[in-house]
Protein backbone atom coordinates (compact mmCIF):
# COMPACT_ATOMS: atom_id res chain seq x y z
CA UNK A 1 0.00 0.00 0.00
CA UNK A 2 1.22 3.49 -0.75
CA UNK A 3 1.65 5.40 2.45
CA UNK A 4 -0.40 8.55 2.87
CA UNK A 5 0.95 11.79 1.55
CA UNK A 6 2.93 12.07 -1.62
CA UNK A 7 6.07 13.04 0.19
CA UNK A 8 6.02 10.29 2.77
CA UNK A 9 7.89 7.11 1.95
CA UNK A 10 8.33 3.60 3.24
CA UNK A 11 11.96 4.48 3.78
CA UNK A 12 10.93 7.20 6.26
CA UNK A 13 8.73 4.68 8.09
CA UNK A 14 11.76 2.44 8.54
CA UNK A 15 14.03 5.32 9.60
CA UNK A 16 11.48 6.57 12.11
CA UNK A 17 11.16 3.12 13.58
CA UNK A 18 14.94 2.81 13.76
CA UNK A 19 15.19 6.02 15.78
CA UNK A 20 16.47 8.43 13.15
CA UNK A 21 15.71 11.93 14.43
CA UNK A 22 15.58 13.32 10.91
CA UNK A 23 12.60 11.06 10.26
CA UNK A 24 10.87 12.56 13.29
CA UNK A 25 11.53 16.04 11.92
CA UNK A 26 10.15 14.90 8.55
CA UNK A 27 7.06 13.50 10.25
CA UNK A 28 6.59 16.77 12.10
CA UNK A 29 6.93 18.76 8.90
CA UNK A 30 4.43 16.64 7.07
CA UNK A 31 1.93 16.01 9.87
CA UNK A 32 2.08 18.83 12.40
CA UNK A 33 -0.38 20.95 10.36
CA UNK A 34 -2.84 18.03 10.26
CA UNK A 35 -2.54 17.23 13.96
CA UNK A 36 -2.74 20.89 14.92
CA UNK A 37 -5.75 21.56 12.67
CA UNK A 38 -7.67 18.52 13.93
CA UNK A 39 -6.91 19.56 17.52
CA UNK A 40 -7.85 23.16 16.86
CA UNK A 41 -11.16 22.26 15.23
CA UNK A 42 -11.94 19.78 18.02
CA UNK A 43 -10.95 21.97 20.97
CA UNK A 44 -11.50 25.45 19.53
CA UNK A 45 -8.51 26.74 21.49
CA UNK A 46 -5.11 27.47 19.91
CA UNK A 47 -3.11 27.06 23.11
CA UNK A 48 -4.70 23.70 23.86
CA UNK A 49 -4.21 22.61 20.23
CA UNK A 50 -0.51 23.54 20.46
CA UNK A 51 -0.14 21.49 23.66
CA UNK A 52 -1.86 18.53 22.02
CA UNK A 53 0.42 18.77 18.98
CA UNK A 54 3.49 18.78 21.22
CA UNK A 55 2.17 15.85 23.23
CA UNK A 56 1.39 13.80 20.11
CA UNK A 57 4.91 14.09 18.68
CA UNK A 58 6.57 13.49 22.02
CA UNK A 59 4.51 10.33 22.50
CA UNK A 60 5.05 9.20 18.92
CA UNK A 61 8.81 9.34 19.46
CA UNK A 62 8.86 7.85 22.94
CA UNK A 63 6.67 4.94 21.91
CA UNK A 64 8.21 4.39 18.49
CA UNK A 65 9.12 0.85 19.52
CA UNK A 66 5.43 -0.01 19.38
CA UNK A 67 5.25 1.21 15.77
CA UNK A 68 5.85 -1.57 13.28
CA UNK A 69 6.55 -0.39 9.73
CA UNK A 70 5.46 -3.79 8.47
CA UNK A 71 1.90 -3.18 9.51
CA UNK A 72 1.38 0.52 9.18
CA UNK A 73 2.68 3.92 8.23
CA UNK A 74 3.91 6.70 10.49
CA UNK A 75 1.29 9.22 9.24
CA UNK A 76 -1.63 6.90 10.06
CA UNK A 77 -0.01 5.92 13.35
CA UNK A 78 0.48 9.54 14.40
CA UNK A 79 -3.12 10.38 13.52
CA UNK A 80 -4.13 7.48 15.78
CA UNK A 81 -2.10 8.93 18.66
CA UNK A 82 -3.57 12.33 17.91
CA UNK A 83 -7.09 10.89 18.17
CA UNK A 84 -6.30 9.42 21.60
CA UNK A 85 -4.74 12.58 22.96
CA UNK A 86 -7.64 14.73 21.74
CA UNK A 87 -10.21 12.33 23.21
CA UNK A 88 -8.35 12.34 26.55
CA UNK A 89 -8.31 16.12 26.54
CA UNK A 90 -12.02 16.28 25.70
CA UNK A 91 -12.80 13.78 28.46
CA UNK A 92 -10.85 15.83 30.99
CA UNK A 93 -12.70 18.93 29.89
CA UNK A 94 -16.04 17.09 30.23
CA UNK A 95 -15.21 15.93 33.74
CA UNK A 96 -14.50 19.49 34.66
CA UNK A 97 -17.76 20.62 33.08
CA UNK A 98 -19.64 17.92 34.98
CA UNK A 99 -18.25 19.17 38.23
CA UNK A 100 -19.45 22.61 37.28
CA UNK A 101 -22.76 21.04 36.21
CA UNK A 102 -23.26 19.48 39.62
CA UNK A 103 -22.80 22.87 41.11
CA UNK A 104 -25.65 23.98 38.88
CA UNK A 105 -23.86 25.99 36.19
CA UNK A 106 -23.91 23.73 33.10
CA UNK A 107 -26.06 20.73 32.26
CA UNK A 108 -25.60 17.71 29.95
CA UNK A 109 -22.36 15.77 30.30
CA UNK A 110 -20.99 14.95 26.85
CA UNK A 111 -20.69 11.32 25.90
CA UNK A 112 -17.27 9.86 25.02
CA UNK A 113 -18.78 8.06 22.07
CA UNK A 114 -20.04 11.29 20.63
CA UNK A 115 -16.60 12.80 21.10
CA UNK A 116 -15.02 9.92 19.23
CA UNK A 117 -17.44 10.26 16.33
CA UNK A 118 -16.84 13.98 16.14
CA UNK A 119 -13.06 13.71 16.31
CA UNK A 120 -13.10 11.03 13.60
CA UNK A 121 -15.28 13.20 11.38
CA UNK A 122 -13.02 16.20 11.93
CA UNK A 123 -9.94 14.07 11.18
CA UNK A 124 -11.44 12.77 7.94
CA UNK A 125 -12.23 16.28 6.80
CA UNK A 126 -8.78 17.59 7.67
CA UNK A 127 -7.15 14.69 5.81
CA UNK A 128 -9.40 15.48 2.85
CA UNK A 129 -8.37 19.16 3.03
CA UNK A 130 -4.73 18.10 3.07
CA UNK A 131 -5.19 15.78 0.10
CA UNK A 132 -7.14 18.45 -1.80
CA UNK A 133 -4.20 20.79 -1.29
CA UNK A 134 -1.94 18.19 -2.86
CA UNK A 135 -4.07 17.86 -6.00
CA UNK A 136 -2.72 19.63 -9.03
CA UNK A 137 -4.54 22.21 -11.05
CA UNK A 138 -7.05 22.41 -12.54
CA UNK A 139 -8.27 19.38 -10.58
CA UNK A 140 -8.18 21.21 -7.28
CA UNK A 141 -10.15 24.21 -8.53
CA UNK A 142 -12.69 21.94 -10.22
CA UNK A 143 -13.39 19.99 -7.04
CA UNK A 144 -13.49 23.05 -4.82
CA UNK A 145 -16.09 24.64 -7.11
CA UNK A 146 -18.12 21.42 -7.14
CA UNK A 147 -17.87 20.83 -3.39
CA UNK A 148 -18.10 24.26 -1.91
CA UNK A 149 -19.76 26.48 -4.48
CA UNK A 150 -22.17 23.81 -5.66
CA UNK A 151 -21.54 24.54 -9.31
CA UNK A 152 -22.60 21.97 -11.90
CA UNK A 153 -19.95 20.56 -14.19
CA UNK A 154 -21.27 22.78 -16.99
CA UNK A 155 -20.86 25.89 -14.81
CA UNK A 156 -17.37 24.76 -13.78
CA UNK A 157 -16.37 24.23 -17.41
CA UNK A 158 -17.58 27.71 -18.19
CA UNK A 159 -15.94 29.32 -15.17
CA UNK A 160 -12.55 27.69 -15.80
CA UNK A 161 -12.86 27.79 -19.57
CA UNK A 162 -12.26 24.06 -19.92
CA UNK A 163 -13.98 21.56 -22.23
CA UNK A 164 -16.95 19.80 -20.65
CA UNK A 165 -15.41 16.37 -21.19
CA UNK A 166 -12.19 17.39 -19.46
CA UNK A 167 -14.10 18.63 -16.42
CA UNK A 168 -16.20 15.46 -16.21
CA UNK A 169 -13.16 13.26 -16.50
CA UNK A 170 -11.22 15.26 -13.87
CA UNK A 171 -14.18 15.04 -11.50
CA UNK A 172 -14.40 11.27 -11.74
CA UNK A 173 -10.66 10.66 -11.58
CA UNK A 174 -10.03 13.10 -8.75
CA UNK A 175 -12.90 11.72 -6.66
CA UNK A 176 -11.55 8.21 -7.16
CA UNK A 177 -8.04 9.42 -6.27
CA UNK A 178 -9.25 11.13 -3.07
CA UNK A 179 -11.24 8.08 -2.10
CA UNK A 180 -8.10 6.00 -2.47
CA UNK A 181 -6.07 8.47 -0.42
CA UNK A 182 -8.64 8.52 2.39
CA UNK A 183 -8.60 4.74 2.34
CA UNK A 184 -4.82 4.70 2.62
CA UNK A 185 -4.94 6.94 5.69
CA UNK A 186 -7.64 4.90 7.36
CA UNK A 187 -6.44 1.42 6.54
CA UNK A 188 -3.66 1.43 9.08
CA UNK A 189 -4.80 3.82 11.75
CA UNK B 1 -24.28 -5.32 -20.24
CA UNK B 2 -23.76 -1.66 -21.01
CA UNK B 3 -22.71 0.32 -17.94
CA UNK B 4 -22.76 3.97 -17.11
CA UNK B 5 -20.26 6.10 -18.99
CA UNK B 6 -17.35 6.25 -16.49
CA UNK B 7 -17.35 10.02 -16.33
CA UNK B 8 -21.05 10.05 -15.50
CA UNK B 9 -20.22 8.20 -12.28
CA UNK B 10 -18.51 11.32 -10.94
CA UNK B 11 -21.36 13.54 -12.07
CA UNK B 12 -23.84 11.25 -10.31
CA UNK B 13 -21.69 11.27 -7.16
CA UNK B 14 -21.98 15.06 -7.10
CA UNK B 15 -25.77 14.70 -7.07
CA UNK B 16 -26.08 16.29 -10.47
CA UNK B 17 -29.08 15.25 -12.53
CA UNK B 18 -28.51 12.45 -15.03
CA UNK B 19 -30.19 11.63 -18.31
CA UNK B 20 -33.07 9.15 -18.11
CA UNK B 21 -31.10 6.15 -19.38
CA UNK B 22 -28.35 6.64 -16.78
CA UNK B 23 -30.93 7.11 -14.03
CA UNK B 24 -32.76 3.92 -14.95
CA UNK B 25 -29.50 2.04 -15.23
CA UNK B 26 -28.31 3.20 -11.81
CA UNK B 27 -31.54 1.94 -10.27
CA UNK B 28 -30.98 -1.47 -11.79
CA UNK B 29 -27.21 -1.98 -11.69
CA UNK B 30 -25.56 -2.57 -8.34
CA UNK B 31 -22.04 -2.35 -9.80
CA UNK B 32 -22.55 1.22 -10.96
CA UNK B 33 -24.57 2.07 -7.88
CA UNK B 34 -21.74 0.91 -5.58
CA UNK B 35 -19.22 2.87 -7.58
CA UNK B 36 -21.29 6.05 -7.30
CA UNK B 37 -21.86 5.44 -3.58
CA UNK B 38 -18.11 5.13 -2.98
CA UNK B 39 -17.36 8.40 -4.76
CA UNK B 40 -20.30 10.02 -3.03
CA UNK B 41 -18.67 9.36 0.34
CA UNK B 42 -15.90 11.77 -0.62
CA UNK B 43 -18.44 14.35 -1.78
CA UNK B 44 -20.52 14.23 1.38
CA UNK B 45 -17.41 14.34 3.56
CA UNK B 46 -16.22 17.47 1.76
CA UNK B 47 -19.62 19.13 1.90
CA UNK B 48 -20.14 18.28 5.55
CA UNK B 49 -17.48 20.74 6.60
CA UNK B 50 -17.25 23.45 4.01
CA UNK B 51 -13.93 24.70 2.70
CA UNK B 52 -11.18 24.49 5.24
CA UNK B 53 -7.49 25.20 5.17
CA UNK B 54 -4.87 23.53 7.27
CA UNK B 55 -3.27 25.68 9.91
CA UNK B 56 0.26 25.42 11.14
CA UNK B 57 1.31 25.36 14.77
CA UNK B 58 3.59 28.03 16.12
CA UNK B 59 7.31 27.22 15.61
CA UNK B 60 7.64 27.14 19.41
CA UNK B 61 5.79 23.81 19.38
CA UNK B 62 8.64 22.08 17.58
CA UNK B 63 11.15 23.67 19.94
CA UNK B 64 9.18 22.27 22.85
CA UNK B 65 9.10 18.80 21.28
CA UNK B 66 12.84 18.87 20.60
CA UNK B 67 13.57 20.07 24.11
CA UNK B 68 11.29 17.59 25.84
CA UNK B 69 12.82 14.72 23.88
CA UNK B 70 16.35 16.07 24.20
CA UNK B 71 16.93 15.73 20.45
CA UNK B 72 20.57 15.92 19.51
CA UNK B 73 21.05 17.64 16.19
CA UNK B 74 17.59 18.88 15.38
CA UNK B 75 17.27 21.97 17.47
CA UNK B 76 16.32 24.10 14.49
CA UNK B 77 12.70 24.29 13.53
CA UNK B 78 11.95 21.96 10.66
CA UNK B 79 10.27 24.01 8.00
CA UNK B 80 6.75 22.87 7.48
CA UNK B 81 6.17 21.51 3.99
CA UNK B 82 9.90 21.31 3.60
CA UNK B 83 9.83 18.10 1.65
CA UNK B 84 9.31 18.05 -2.07
CA UNK B 85 10.15 20.31 -4.89
CA UNK B 86 8.36 23.21 -6.43
CA UNK B 87 6.27 22.15 -9.34
CA UNK B 88 4.79 24.49 -11.84
CA UNK B 89 1.14 24.05 -12.56
CA UNK B 90 2.09 22.78 -15.99
CA UNK B 91 4.16 19.92 -14.69
CA UNK B 92 1.34 18.64 -12.51
CA UNK B 93 -1.18 18.89 -15.30
CA UNK B 94 1.19 16.89 -17.48
CA UNK B 95 1.56 14.07 -14.99
CA UNK B 96 -2.21 14.02 -14.56
CA UNK B 97 -2.40 12.84 -18.16
CA UNK B 98 -4.02 16.01 -19.33
CA UNK B 99 -1.50 18.13 -21.13
CA UNK B 100 -3.92 20.96 -21.74
CA UNK B 101 -3.03 24.03 -19.68
CA UNK B 102 -5.94 25.47 -17.74
CA UNK B 103 -7.57 28.00 -19.93
CA UNK B 104 -6.09 30.39 -22.40
CA UNK B 105 -3.26 32.28 -20.95
CA UNK B 106 0.22 33.54 -21.04
CA UNK B 107 1.81 30.48 -19.52
CA UNK B 108 4.89 29.73 -21.48
CA UNK B 109 4.66 26.45 -23.30
CA UNK B 110 7.97 25.37 -21.84
CA UNK B 111 6.78 25.87 -18.28
CA UNK B 112 5.69 22.27 -18.01
CA UNK B 113 9.21 20.94 -18.20
CA UNK B 114 10.40 22.30 -14.89
CA UNK B 115 13.81 20.66 -14.90
CA UNK B 116 15.29 22.73 -12.12
CA UNK B 117 13.81 21.78 -8.80
CA UNK B 118 13.84 24.35 -6.05
CA UNK B 119 13.39 23.11 -2.49
CA UNK B 120 9.88 24.15 -1.53
CA UNK B 121 10.92 25.20 1.93
CA UNK B 122 13.10 27.94 0.58
CA UNK B 123 10.24 29.61 -1.22
CA UNK B 124 7.80 28.87 1.56
CA UNK B 125 10.05 30.45 4.15
CA UNK B 126 10.51 33.43 1.91
CA UNK B 127 6.77 33.59 1.36
CA UNK B 128 6.08 34.04 5.04
CA UNK B 129 8.64 36.78 5.38
CA UNK B 130 7.59 38.44 2.18
CA UNK B 131 3.95 38.59 3.07
CA UNK B 132 4.66 39.81 6.57
CA UNK B 133 6.78 42.62 5.18
CA UNK B 134 4.56 43.27 2.18
CA UNK B 135 2.86 46.63 2.19
CA UNK B 136 -0.76 47.40 2.80
CA UNK B 137 -3.37 46.85 0.18
CA UNK B 138 -4.73 50.01 -1.30
CA UNK B 139 -8.16 49.94 -2.80
CA UNK B 140 -9.55 52.29 -5.35
CA UNK B 141 -12.64 52.39 -7.45
CA UNK B 142 -11.13 53.89 -10.56
CA UNK B 143 -7.60 53.49 -11.74
CA UNK B 144 -5.78 56.77 -12.20
CA UNK B 145 -5.58 56.51 -15.96
CA UNK B 146 -9.22 55.56 -16.32
CA UNK B 147 -8.26 52.32 -18.08
CA UNK B 148 -10.70 50.08 -16.22
CA UNK B 149 -11.73 49.34 -12.66
CA UNK B 150 -8.94 48.85 -10.12
CA UNK B 151 -9.45 45.66 -8.13
CA UNK B 152 -6.37 45.92 -5.96
CA UNK B 153 -3.19 47.87 -5.72
CA UNK B 154 -0.36 46.58 -3.60
CA UNK B 155 3.22 47.39 -2.71
CA UNK B 156 5.86 44.78 -3.41
CA UNK B 157 8.38 44.54 -0.59
CA UNK B 158 11.94 43.25 -0.91
CA UNK B 159 12.84 39.83 0.41
CA UNK B 160 15.70 39.45 2.88
CA UNK B 161 19.06 40.14 1.24
CA UNK B 162 17.44 42.17 -1.51
CA UNK B 163 16.81 45.85 -1.86
CA UNK B 164 14.31 47.45 -4.13
CA UNK B 165 10.57 47.68 -4.11
CA UNK B 166 7.69 47.74 -6.48
CA UNK B 167 4.02 47.89 -6.95
CA UNK B 168 1.39 45.80 -8.62
CA UNK B 169 -2.05 46.91 -9.72
CA UNK B 170 -4.83 44.57 -10.71
CA UNK B 171 -7.47 46.07 -12.95
CA UNK B 172 -10.52 44.78 -14.72
CA UNK B 173 -10.74 46.06 -18.23
CA UNK B 174 -13.93 47.11 -19.94
CA UNK B 175 -14.30 43.69 -21.53
CA UNK B 176 -14.01 41.86 -18.23
CA UNK B 177 -10.36 40.77 -18.47
CA UNK B 178 -8.06 41.01 -15.49
CA UNK B 179 -4.78 42.78 -16.06
CA UNK B 180 -1.80 42.98 -13.73
CA UNK B 181 0.53 45.94 -13.96
CA UNK B 182 3.89 45.41 -12.28
CA UNK B 183 6.60 48.00 -11.74
CA UNK B 184 9.79 47.36 -9.81
CA UNK B 185 12.78 49.43 -8.84
CA UNK B 186 16.15 48.47 -7.43
CA UNK B 187 19.32 46.82 -8.61
CA UNK B 188 19.41 45.33 -12.07
CA UNK B 189 18.76 41.58 -12.07
CA UNK B 190 21.48 39.04 -12.72
CA UNK B 191 19.43 37.68 -15.61
CA UNK B 192 15.87 38.86 -16.22
CA UNK B 193 12.87 39.52 -14.01
CA UNK B 194 9.91 37.17 -14.17
CA UNK B 195 6.49 37.66 -12.59
CA UNK B 196 4.69 34.79 -10.83
CA UNK B 197 1.46 34.24 -8.97
CA UNK B 198 2.11 31.96 -6.01
CA UNK B 199 -0.08 30.04 -3.64
CA UNK B 200 0.47 31.33 -0.07
CA UNK B 201 2.68 28.35 0.78
CA UNK B 202 4.64 28.89 -2.44
CA UNK B 203 4.40 25.25 -3.39
CA UNK B 204 2.32 25.98 -6.49
CA UNK B 205 2.67 28.85 -8.91
CA UNK B 206 1.97 30.29 -12.32
CA UNK B 207 4.39 32.25 -14.41
CA UNK B 208 2.50 35.16 -15.90
CA UNK B 209 5.29 36.78 -17.84
CA UNK B 210 8.61 38.51 -18.09
CA UNK B 211 9.26 42.12 -17.14
CA UNK B 212 10.57 44.36 -19.83
CA UNK B 213 13.10 46.32 -17.77
CA UNK B 214 11.25 47.72 -14.79
CA UNK B 215 7.73 47.34 -16.01
CA UNK B 216 5.29 44.85 -17.44
CA UNK B 217 1.56 44.44 -18.06
CA UNK B 218 0.10 40.96 -18.06
CA UNK B 219 -3.29 39.45 -18.67
CA UNK B 220 -4.35 37.18 -15.81
CA UNK B 221 -6.21 34.19 -17.27
CA UNK B 222 -9.70 33.67 -15.89
CA UNK B 223 -8.74 30.15 -14.83
CA UNK B 224 -6.34 31.47 -12.21
CA UNK B 225 -8.17 31.89 -8.92
CA UNK B 226 -6.44 34.76 -7.16
CA UNK B 227 -7.77 33.61 -3.82
CA UNK B 228 -5.63 30.54 -4.29
CA UNK B 229 -2.68 32.31 -5.92
CA UNK B 230 -2.65 35.70 -4.24
CA UNK B 231 1.08 36.33 -4.00
CA UNK B 232 2.69 38.46 -6.69
CA UNK B 233 6.33 37.40 -6.86
CA UNK B 234 9.11 38.86 -8.99
CA UNK B 235 12.11 36.60 -9.45
CA UNK B 236 15.56 37.04 -10.86
CA UNK B 237 15.98 34.34 -13.52
CA UNK B 238 19.29 33.30 -15.01
CA UNK B 239 19.54 33.16 -18.79
CA UNK B 240 19.68 29.39 -18.86
CA UNK B 241 16.50 28.56 -20.71
CA UNK B 242 15.11 26.70 -17.71
CA UNK B 243 11.40 27.52 -17.32
CA UNK B 244 11.21 26.73 -13.59
CA UNK B 245 11.35 29.36 -10.87
CA UNK B 246 14.98 30.09 -10.03
CA UNK B 247 14.21 30.21 -6.31
CA UNK B 248 15.59 33.75 -6.26
CA UNK B 249 12.66 35.98 -5.40
CA UNK B 250 13.37 39.69 -5.23
CA UNK B 251 10.13 41.40 -4.22
CA UNK B 252 6.72 40.16 -3.21
CA UNK B 253 3.29 41.28 -2.10
CA UNK B 254 -0.06 39.64 -1.57
CA UNK B 255 -3.25 40.59 -3.36
CA UNK B 256 -6.29 40.47 -1.18
CA UNK B 257 -8.66 40.68 -4.07
CA UNK B 258 -11.99 39.09 -4.75
CA UNK B 259 -11.77 36.55 -7.57
CA UNK B 260 -13.20 38.61 -10.33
Amino acid sequence: MTPPGTEWTRQLDAEFSAGDEDALAAAYRRLAPLVFTVALRSMDDRAVAADITQDVFVRAWRFRDSFDPQYGTVPAWILGISRNVILDTLAARSRQNQMVARSGAIAEPESPRRHAREVDAVTDRVVLDAELDLLGEPQQSILRLAFYEDLTHQQIAQRLDLPLGTVKSHIRRSLAHLRGRLGAWNATS
Amino acid sequence: MRHLDPDSLGIAALDEPLDWWSRDHLDACSTCEDEVAALHEVVSLARSGGPGRLEEPDPAVWDAVAQELGLAGTTTVPRLHAVGAVETLGSRAATASDPRPPGPGTMRPGASRGRRTVPAWWLAAAAVVGIAVGGGVLWAVQSPDGGGRTLASIELAPLPDFSGSGEATLTETGDGLRRLDVTVSGAAPGGFREVWLLAPDATRMYSIGILDGDHGTFDVPDAIDLRQFPVVDVSDEPLDGDPAHSGVSVVRGSIDAPAA
